[in-house]
């Protein structure tokens, strides 16, 4: 780990005017040696992907590095012609982006857009680019390579697509990779083979690596050493261990804490019966095929779901993306139409109720959104948009507004921000107003589908301990919808897991987490980024 | 507001409003300028503009004051354009704004009937309507509006297709609320910036619609419109050209300047089309 590959002195990129900080960059520096993976951890607005835009040279118009150096093999990169930078991008810098979905051109077949890498950089024939495209894709574990290079991006799985985006980067053996949140688009399963994948070709080949990530246990998954970013400066760096484990800076020591530990939290007695109990509930989508009934493509989402919410708990369902599980949630709020079974709310049973009836049923079963941005109409003032429910209900508006005023407080948000636009909060913020919407009609249970994880860690950790705290003083019962364990453990008292559709496993968390029964739960609980990392608690071996 | 800076930030659409504002005030000032008819005989026809200064852009064949017509034919052009404009797009959203909203069958049926108006070429279409239920100016107006209501249909159904699954109105639907208000007081706020662009669009056809069926000779004959002024000047159009290219000027200005302050609107509204891409420093 003596010769360095990559260095950034004193590094700073400079922002038009009328962003929201002068600089993206301030006064950086850093350095990879060849053979190590050094993660850049930091929250959104960290300036943490436009370091690694700055070292490719794939900055947007308007930003440019004024000062500083970008060493790569002892050569500055910031004063490279367009010209030196295109011969480097992709033959000794490989760069792997974080959306497979859009990485890829839709048009053109996976080993095509791999064998294009070829066609740029060598003189090589169509035989052997076809030859090395096809060991490509074997390196990079396609499940059959073959197939892969004749596929079209949309007939691959997300991780396939990643793995196709990897072997692209490393077609022609670059000194550098330059990782993009590569994983954060994936499922938690498909997340750990694809870090097991990079540190595997990674340890092979004695590549360096830069992996840019917001997820500490990723960091403590793949790390050989990490700096942690903050508003464009660094503020901590050093090897993995030390900095997880015993990290120095304060704004370090606030983000480690807000990562869930990977524990279940200590249960709460089951009072009760069952204020929401589901039976035997399915969802059915269809999908073209017209007039024809035989022709449509039938997607089971939800399958004869069958669950109880005691009173004054709550119960999680767990599952990667396609399970059924948001389905599932707006299935119970009569957002979508089950085929079958009942949704029992007291002695109501809500999958019976016409639209109109469920109108009126509104008050008693409510929701929380996942995107912060998108469920908050963005012409409305957020005392109005809380004050909508019960004037809906019929309370008189001055009545709604004093109301929202308190719930204000109560979400811990200022009463006189009340007059602002939704545009005007943060993401955390946002979310709050989500929740003092959904409170405002008292509701006996609140469904809450991934409210956080749209968020960063520390507003994350925030957002937690108030819906946690909610629920003890208003009585809540709570049904959380989510994708991550770590988040699940730290909340519910009972967790559903959900896979195709189906629940394969429920129980109490604790027990979930010991002694998973299914398969499929002990594949989720060991695909979790650096399970064995406990934040707060050194002298754990990692992984 | 941030939207009005950026509208005044842009030369061409300034020029526009500016353009318009001319019209308007032509228009305005028609009644007290000239408070005579304008279709009333004011001279010796055929007069050249510039060569008597009681008559300043001359007369026409019929010997009426060519100034007059222009000044009152302002109020006319942009009276047709606006309120065809308005029937247009209030037909427009509502379809739009139903087919958008349900899909389905009623998406289809709905976009049919949508179809059905614009396979036929809109002009065509007037004429037949004009030809049925007569020339009169009201009803000019109606036929142009009807022909041009199903581009701001589509567009209306596109926003409300990409609003209606949006998180704020299923929040909405959780909150117990109503079809009709989700799609008037929720979605139709945010579904309009593109529409209201688009009514520039539609008000420069209409003018230049209306123009068309006076140039022919089936617009109503008893209005001093600045079409029934070209088409009046149609058969002198070798030597005396002045009679229809005044008022063809008087047309490109308004159409030109409508067009502007659309276009500048739709810079206005949605600025990520325009120049350099925004900053990205969120990753």
């Amino acid at each position: 780990m003596s010769d360095t590959l990559l260095s950034v002195q004193t590094l700073s990129v400079r922002l038009p005017p009328g962003a929201d900080r002068s600089h993206a960059l301030a006064d950086v520096s850093l350095s990879l040696a060849a053979n190590e993976i050094l993660c850049v951890v930091g929250e959104s607005g960290s300036g943490k992907s436009v370091l690694a835009n700055t070292v490719m040279r794939l900055l947007p118009p308007g930003v440019r590095p004024d000062a500083g150096q970008v060493l790569f093999q002892g050569r500055d990169l910031v004063p490279a012609s367009e010209a030196e930078m295109r011969r480097l991008r992709g033959a000794s810098i490989g760069m792997i982006f974080q959306e497979p979905m859009t990485a890829l051109n839709p048009l053109r077949r996976a080993g095509d857009q791999i064998a294009e890498t070829f066609r740029i950089h060598t003189t090589l024939g169509a035989r052997e680019i076809r030859d090395k495209t096809l060991a490509l894709l074997a390196e990079v574990r396609m499940p059959d390579p073959a197939a892969a290079l004749r596929a079209y991006p949309h007939e691959l799985s997300g991780g396939q697509r990643q793995r196709v985006m990897i072997a692209m980067a490393l077609a022609l053996e670059p000194a550098l990779l330059i990782a993009d949140e590569p994983t954060t688009a994936l499922d938690v399963t498909t997340q750990g083979r694809i870090l097991a994948l990079i540190r595997e070709i990674q340890a092979r080949r004695g590549m360096g690596v830069l992996f840019i990530t917001h997820d500490f246990g990723v960091v403590a998954e793949i790390a050989d050493r990490v700096a942690v970013m903050q508003a464009g400066r660094l503020v901590e760096e050093g090897p993995a261990g030390a900095v997880l484990n015993h990290p120095q800076a304060p704004y370090t020591k606030a983000l480690i804490g807000a990562v869930p530990p990977l524990l279940p939290r200590p249960p709460r007695p089951a009072s009760g019966p069952a204020i929401l109990s589901l039976d035997g509930v399915s969802k059915t989508y269809r999908k073209g095929g017209g007039l024809i009934p035989g022709r449509a493509r039938v997607t089971h989402a939800v399958k004869d779901v069958s669950l109880a919410l005691p009173r004054g708990t709550t119960l999680g369902i767990v599952g990667e993306s396609g399970s059924g599980k948001s389905t599932l949630a707006r299935c119970i709020v009569r957002l979508l139409d089950p085929d079958s079974g009942t949704i029992r709310l007291g002695d109501t049973d809500l999958a019976r109720l016409s639209r109109r009836e469920m109108r009126g049923q509104a008050r008693r079963v409510q929701m929380v959104f996942q995107d912060p941005f998108a469920s908050l109409n963005p012409r409305r003032r957020a005392g109005e948009l809380v004050a909508q429910g019960p004037m809906l209900q019929g309370v008189s508006r001055s009545e709604a507004l004093a109301k929202a005023r308190d719930l204000f407080g109560l979400v811990g948000l200022d009463p006189s921000a009340m007059d602002r636009f939704p545009h005007e909060f943060s993401g955390g913020q946002r979310q709050r107003i989500g929740l003092a919407r959904a409170l405002a009609l008292e509701p006996e249970v609140l469904v809450a589908d991934e409210p956080v994880s749209a968020l960063d860690v520390s507003v994350q950790a925030q957002v937690l301990a108030l819906l946690d705290s909610l629920r003890d003083r208003l009585k809540l019962s709570m049904l959380f919808i989510t994708h991550d364990l770590r988040v699940a453990g730290q909340i519910c008292d009972r967790i559903a897991v959900m896979k195709d559709g189906a629940v394969v496993e429920a129980g109490p968390t604790a027990e979930v987490f010991a002694a998973p029964q299914a398969a499929y739960t002990r594949a989720l609980l060991e695909a979790v980024p650096g399970r064995s990392w406990i934040p707060g608690r050194p002298q754990v071996p990692a992984a | 507001m941030a939207a009005l800076t950026r509208y005044l930030r842009n030369p061409a659409a300034v020029l526009g409003a500016v353009l318009l504002l001319l019209v308007l005030a032509v228009a305005l000032a028609a009644p007290v300028l000239f408070p005579k008819d304008p279709l009333g005989l004011a001279g010796r026809p055929l007069q050249w503009p510039f060569a008597n200064p009681k008559v300043w852009l001359g007369t026409d064949a019929s010997g009426r004051d060519i100034a007059a017509q222009v000044f009152h034919g302002a109020r006319v052009s942009l009276l047709i354009g606006l309120v065809a404009t308005v029937i247009a797009i209030a037909i427009g959203i509502a379809v739009g704004a139903v087919a958008g909203f349900y899909g389905g069958i009623v998406d289809d049926a709905l976009m049919r009937v949508t179809e059905a108006f614009q396979t036929l070429p809109n002009f065509l279409l007037l004429l037949v309507l004009v030809a049925v239920f007569g020339s009169d100016i009201t009803t000019v107006t109606v036929a142009i509006g009807l022909v041009s209501w199903p581009a701001p249909a589509r567009l209306t159904r596109a926003e409300f297709l990409s609003l209606r699954n949006r998180e704020f109105v299923q929040a909405c639907r959780v909150l117990g609320m109503g079809d009709a208000r989700i799609i008037a007081r929720e979605i139709l706020p945010n579904a309009l910036p593109p529409v209201i662009v688009y009514a520039s669009v539609v008000m420069a056809v209409a003018i230049l619609l209306e123009s068309a069926l006076a140039f022919l000779n089936l617009s109503d004959p008893n209005v001093a419109s600045w079409g029934n002024l070209i088409g009046a000047g149609r058969g002198v159009l070798r030597t005396q050209w002045y009679v229809s290219a005044i008022p063809g000027l008087a047309i490109l200005v308004t159409v030109l300047a409508v067009s502007l302050v659309g276009q500048g609107l739709n810079d206005a509204f949605n600025p990520r089309l325009r120049g350099p891409a925004p900053v990205k420093t969120a990753s």
